[in-house]
């Protein structure tokens, strides 16, 4: 047999019996539905593979339910340390916890010894494919390759021709999908090689499952994956660009798309172990040729871009326009020689599936060797001959998309539309591919309480080293779903950890963690520097925080006064705080005198639990999560734990709630709202990110007891716009309930003077108007002078506002009387205008306040098109 | 079926279809003024340009200027894929107004006459493309398959069947698709705007230059042919006694189309006119968007109004250069 991996298929089945009986107690049962599928555990006549016994020897005495504690322990693992991903299209969703199957795929030394040659081999095939087709083209010019596959290949950017990136790399990270055929044999599935994905959920993998199997992993030599991540670091340093600002140490980056990206969380985590700043598009700006990163205080140089962001969206000015994901001047900086992409700009042209039938005269003609991995067999219908035989197959054969990279295994889906093809590839050639149909072999899952088997498939990496293309010796192995359809995580499919079984890569190992690495040469982001896109976030982050908290509070207020049997409120009683309900357009309005307490607590569990109510507490959690979420990376880990806590909370109040189930859920996130806030106050290190959660949570504190004052009493109620007449004593009374404001009084001997003071300007209570207004000018005082001129003129201007306020609200409230709020409409008594004049100036400042930092530290970050 | 191969047929009178306007060299100067204005002030601009017109062998230029106001803070010259000149240019000062302005003067020498009934027959050219064995062949795939503004639609290739009848000679089967657009399509600047996808042109038969070209373009790419969008001018004041053309007050748009070899042909469809010494070209791509005159990224700014002026006024009608 030619099948270099036959002979050993068929060995090693030692002590059988004893094997056999291993597998009982494990309880997996291979895929016997096919002869024509290979099972990556288990041979053909049913003995344990070799290299599988002495992992499956310490697993199979553990009785199943221990086996359930690991996976329980490897669940909790993931959901501890964040690792989410995002399903597209699916609006519920929002993050999942990762899904990882605890048992790995086992690979043996001389098996990844040919994978690694072959992919090796790939790696450098594919970069010089990408140097030839952005550069002489002789692979056209030969005949080789028909200019189609370009000229047609929507992944072709056309600016990128004749650039040159440094040191001729177009690869820093290549990943490649295989999958094995029933012979054994590993075929190549497709290449990922504009933004390869999932290197970090390989370590992330390994982290989990080296804690929960750590005594399989004893005894096994599995070689270790972080070494990997080092040389992708020491290859990136060593193409730092020619034309750098300084002689300093360069300075590395990676961009990514965002938090809506379905693999975000692998951003932060690779950003975190490569210690490089994490940063998106608006992060970022060119001037002068060179990239940028826009701190508060300054622009920070950027040498090399490590990017998760695809290709036509890298440069709005060159690509796609309407890409706000990028950076403008992208590719002119790179032109300029002064910034190095990786990958190279343009490297996505090569994931076409219509490439592969091309590879191997491709690795004849530019490397002059002959292709090691060969790929599933593959017909390019632009070409007539392959048409036909594609027209002529289509029962056995699949038809893909020729300028898409595909590694799904999507049959069933396909042969519904046998019909539709066959006429689209008579009228389109170039677009289609024929594929021949692989039964990709099989691995077991634990699923439910036993090991079943599903279909495997595995991505390897390999980075662009200091000297040449390294492997990452193991890989992302990923699970299809039960259905066995696809092999995909945005299909519900799973993954799995990879353990390349190597006695060298092992030992190395040992050595390696025991002397510790050298610090690379490069240079990081000062510590206190924020990114102006992150400034932003942070401050919005502060305010709907405390918008949640402040909603949420008002709404308990309702609820709970209407259904305290003690209290015994009836409609009118709640009127103050209906009517700031209506105010902030958390409820609609509500006529006392026409609505009943059912009915209000019918709307009230509207916009607590309805995601479409504009103003609601949903939305508002979502906003808040949203405005985290693109700085979780900025965030002390329990701070993103308690927003995310937070944001969870709201999920989960989709059910018709009966009232006191309603004020245990209102409870509940007033709790966590306040945790948030407590985690902050502890974690948050008083840097300028700091400052500006603290601004926004002032900001918008002092917003809202402006609004509490206002909204209670001034009431146009309904399209008529009659003033609503409410009792002062429960506008009083209301206010006090809501703000917890401390009045030494008995609540019977309320009066306006003492709540005003209390709620206004008591300077050492932390909920009143002063103690806001006193934080926002300290704050204001502290933020970094941006190096533009007329920008600290916006800061001071701010200050000078807030010191305005800061110097009114008191006189004004020393005028008040201790008389009664009522007949304010007309003929309002001199003392209460000066409140009002106060509270217009409020009204005024507040926002202000608002847009000026905005001006100066936040709308820079964002570019639009011409 | 005839040949592929194709002479430039010199020595045959261009008696078919319409006759070239001139057939002496044209020398024009030219002036366009771009200038735009935004409501607040824009802190970082920038821009590429497709301004400075190419060099042909039919073209000469002299006295290439390009003014700025303000200056760049940044200009680099590059040429783009498709062998352009084009321009990068960053305005890295706060200004609420831009203005480009290119001044040169160009000779335009006739296009090599040529006698369209003697053009090969266009299965013969679509075959070519599909299976390119010299180099001009592959180069023109790079004007045969769909790109951003010309998308393949269905309706594309059936407008075009009734001019491309089996055998007919290239030149002659896509002079009369441009005639018939000239003849069945409106042109109304109102009915379209530069974002108005092709289907709706299709539908409403009416446009501007830029649709005609890019809706000609897409029927020969729709039965597998190469056509390229060309950018330009027209000069401004025609000839004594004849009509003024549209189009001749801003930029202009026609097509070029590959006929085998290295035989390239102009074709104006909203004017139903052959390539003349009255077309002077600025740039060619797959579409618009491949060579849109001015494009950018602004930090900063609100809304902004564009003003264009193009002036292409004859130096000596007729000269010999």
């Amino acid at each position: 047999m030619s099948d270099p991996f036959a002979a050993r298929n068929a060995a090693g089945s030692a002590s059988d019996a004893a094997v056999r009986a291993g597998e009982a107690a494990v309880g997996y049962a291979p895929n016997k539905t096919s002869e024509l599928i290979y099972d990556e555990i288990v041979t053909g006549t049913g003995s344990l593979r070799t290299h599988y016994q002495p992992l499956l020897s310490r697993l199979s005495p553990l009785a199943s339910k221990e086996m359930a504690d690991r996976v329980e322990e490897s669940m909790r693992l993931l959901r501890e340390n964040d690792v989410t991903y995002t399903i597209y299209g699916d609006p519920q969703s929002g993050e999942r916890i990762w899904p990882l199957d605890v048992m790995p795929l086992l690979i043996p030394e001389s098996e990844w010894r040919a994978i690694s040659a072959g992919v090796l081999q790939r790696a450098r095939l594919l970069n010089a494919l990408l140097g030839d087709i952005y550069g002489a083209r002789r692979m056209v010019a030969e005949d080789v390759l028909p200019p189609a596959l370009i000229e047609a290949n929507p992944s072709f950017m056309r600016p990128c021709q004749g650039v040159v990136p440094q040191g001729g790399v177009y690869l820093h990270l290549y990943a490649v999908d295989l999958g094995r055929a029933p012979s054994g044999q590993w075929w190549v599935l497709a290449d990922r090689t504009e933004t390869p994905s999932g290197a970090g959920y390989a370590l992330e993998n390994r982290s989990v499952v080296g804690r929960v199997l750590a005594d399989c992993m004893a005894d096994a030599p599995v070689a270790p994956l972080t070494p990997f991540f080092n040389i992708l670091r020491d290859g990136l340093l060593s193409l730092a660009p020619p034309n750098r600002t300084s002689k300093d140490a360069p300075r590395i980056v990676l961009l990514t798309p965002g938090p809506y990206n379905e693999t975000y969380f692998e951003h932060i985590f690779l950003a975190g172990h490569l210690g490089v700043t994490l940063v998106q598009g608006a992060d970022l700006m060119v001037r002068d040729r060179r990239v940028y990163i826009k701190t508060v205080s300054a622009l920070e140089p950027v040498d090399i871009i490590l990017r998760r962001v695809d290709d036509k969206f890298c440069d709005p000015l060159e690509f796609y326009r309407d890409s706000a994901l990028g950076v403008a001047g992208l590719l002119e900086a790179v032109r300029a020689g002064t910034v190095t992409v990786a990958n190279a700009l343009g490297s996505g042209v090569v994931q076409a599936t219509a490439f592969k039938s091309f590879y191997p005269s491709l690795a004849r003609k530019l490397l002059g060797e002959d292709l090691l991995l060969p790929d599933v067999p593959s017909w390019w219908c632009g070409q007539d001959k392959e048409r036909a035989h594609v027209l002529a197959n289509l029962g056995t054969l699949a038809v893909r998309p020729a300028f898409a990279p595909v590694s799904i295994m999507r049959a069933a889906a396909e042969q519904g539309a046998a019909e539709n093809i066959a006429a689209r590839v008579r009228a389109s050639g170039i677009d289609y591919v024929g594929q021949a149909r692989m039964a990709l072999s099989n691995a077991p899952v634990w699923d439910e309480g036993r090991l079943s088997p599903r279909q495997v498939s595995l991505r390897v990496y390999l980075a662009a080293g200091p000297d040449g293309f390294v492997v990452m010796p193991g890989g992302l192995t990923r699970t299809s779903n039960p259905d066995g359809g696809n092999v995909s995580m945005q299909s519900g499919g799973g993954s799995k950890d990879t353990w390349v079984l190597s006695a060298a890569a092992a030992r190395g190992a040992g050595t390696s963690s025991i002397v510790a690495l050298p610090e690379p040469a490069m240079r990081r982001l000062s510590p206190g520097a924020l990114p102006s896109r992150v400034a932003d976030s942070l401050y919005w982050t502060g305010r709907y925080a405390e918008r949640t908290t402040n909603a949420v509070k008002l709404l308990r207020s309702i609820v709970s006064g209407l259904t305290d049997p003690a209290r015994r409120w009836n409609l009118v009683d709640a009127e103050p705080l209906l009517n700031l309900a209506a105010y902030l357009q958390l409820l609609p309005w509500i006529d006392p005198a026409e609505a009943t307490a059912g009915q209000v607590l019918g709307l009230v569990e509207k916009a607590l639990t309805d995601p479409n109510y504009p103003s609601g507490v949903r939305a508002l959690l979502t906003q808040l999560t949203r405005a985290a979420g693109s700085v979780r990376d900025r965030l002390p880990t329990d701070c993103w734990h308690a927003v995310s806590t937070l944001g969870r909370a709201s999920q989960h109040i989709g059910y018709r709630a009966s009232p006191v189930q309603m004020l245990l859920r209102l409870n509940e996130i007033v709790t966590l709202s306040t945790a948030l806030a407590g985690t902050i106050d502890e974690t948050m290190p008083r840097g300028d990110a700091w400052r500006f959660l603290e601004i926004g949570k002032r900001l918008e504190r002092a917003i809202h007891l402006v609004t509490v004052l206002r909204g209670m009493s001034d009431v146009p109620r309904g399209a008529g716009g009659e003033i609503a007449h409410v009792s002062e004593h429960r506008i009083l009374q209301a206010i006090v309930a809501l703000t917890g404001a401390s009045l030494p009084l008995s609540p019977a001997a309320l009066d306006r003077k003492s709540v005003l003071e209390a709620i206004l300007i008591n300077g050492n209570d932390p909920r009143t108007l002063i103690f806001q207004l006193t934080g926002l000018s300290s704050h204001l005082a502290c933020l970094p002078h941006v190096s533009s001129g007329s920008m600290i003129s916006v800061v001071a201007l701010a200050a000078q506002r807030v010191g305005e306020a800061m110097a009114l609200v008191p006189q004004a409230v020393a005028k008040a009387s201790h008389g009664t709020l009522k007949k304010r409409t007309a003929g309002a008594a001199p003392e209460n205008n000066s409140i009002r004049a106060a509270f217009s100036l409020l009204d005024e400042v507040l926002p202000e306040i608002s847009n000026l930092l905005s001006r100066a530290y936040f709308t820079h970050a964002f570019a639009r098109r011409a | 079926m005839r040949d592929t191969t194709v002479e430039p047929a010199a020595d045959l009178s261009p008696a078919d279809s319409a006759p070239p306007a001139a057939n002496l060299p044209m020398r024009y100067r030219i002036r366009h003024k771009t200038e735009c204005t935004y409501t607040e002030e824009i802190q970082h601009a920038q821009h590429t340009l497709h301004l400075n017109p190419r060099a042909l062998p039919r073209q000469t230029f002299t006295k290439n200027l390009i003014t700025l106001e303000p200056p760049a803070a940044r200009l680099a010259e590059h040429i783009d894929y498709f062998g352009n000149p084009i321009t990068y240019l960053a305005i890295e000062l706060p200004h609420k107004r831009l203005m480009v302005q290119v001044d040169f003067d160009v000779t335009v020498t006739p296009e090599p006459e040529y006698y369209a009934a003697a053009t090969p027959a266009w299965e013969s050219i679509r075959d070519a493309i599909r299976s390119p064995s010299d180099d001009m062949a592959r180069d023109s795939n790079l004007f045969a398959f769909s790109s951003t503004l010309i998308p393949p639609l269905p309706g594309l290739a059936e407008y075009a069947m009734p001019s491309f009848t089996p055998g007919r000679p290239i030149a002659e089967a896509a002079f009369d698709l441009i005639t018939r657009i000239h003849k069945e399509f409106v042109f109304d600047p109102v009915a379209t705007t530069i974002t108005t996808p092709l289907g709706e042109v299709l539908a409403k038969k009416r446009g501007v230059c830029q649709d005609f070209a890019h809706l000609a373009i897409g029927c020969m790419r729709g039965i597998g042919l190469a056509a390229r969008y060309v950018s330009g001018y027209l000069r401004t004041l025609p000839p004594p006694g004849k009509p003024r053309m549209v189009g001749a007050d801003a930029t202009h748009a026609w097509l070029g189309v590959w006929c085998g070899g290295d035989m390239w042909i102009d074709l104006d469809p909203t004017n139903g006119v052959r390539g003349t010494t009255d077309m002077i070209t600025l740039a060619w791509g797959r579409d618009y968007d491949d060579v849109s005159p001015m494009r950018g990224v602004l930090i900063g700014g609100g809304g902004q109004t564009l003003k264009v002026e193009v002036d292409v006024a004859p130096l000596e009608a007729g000269a010999n250069s």
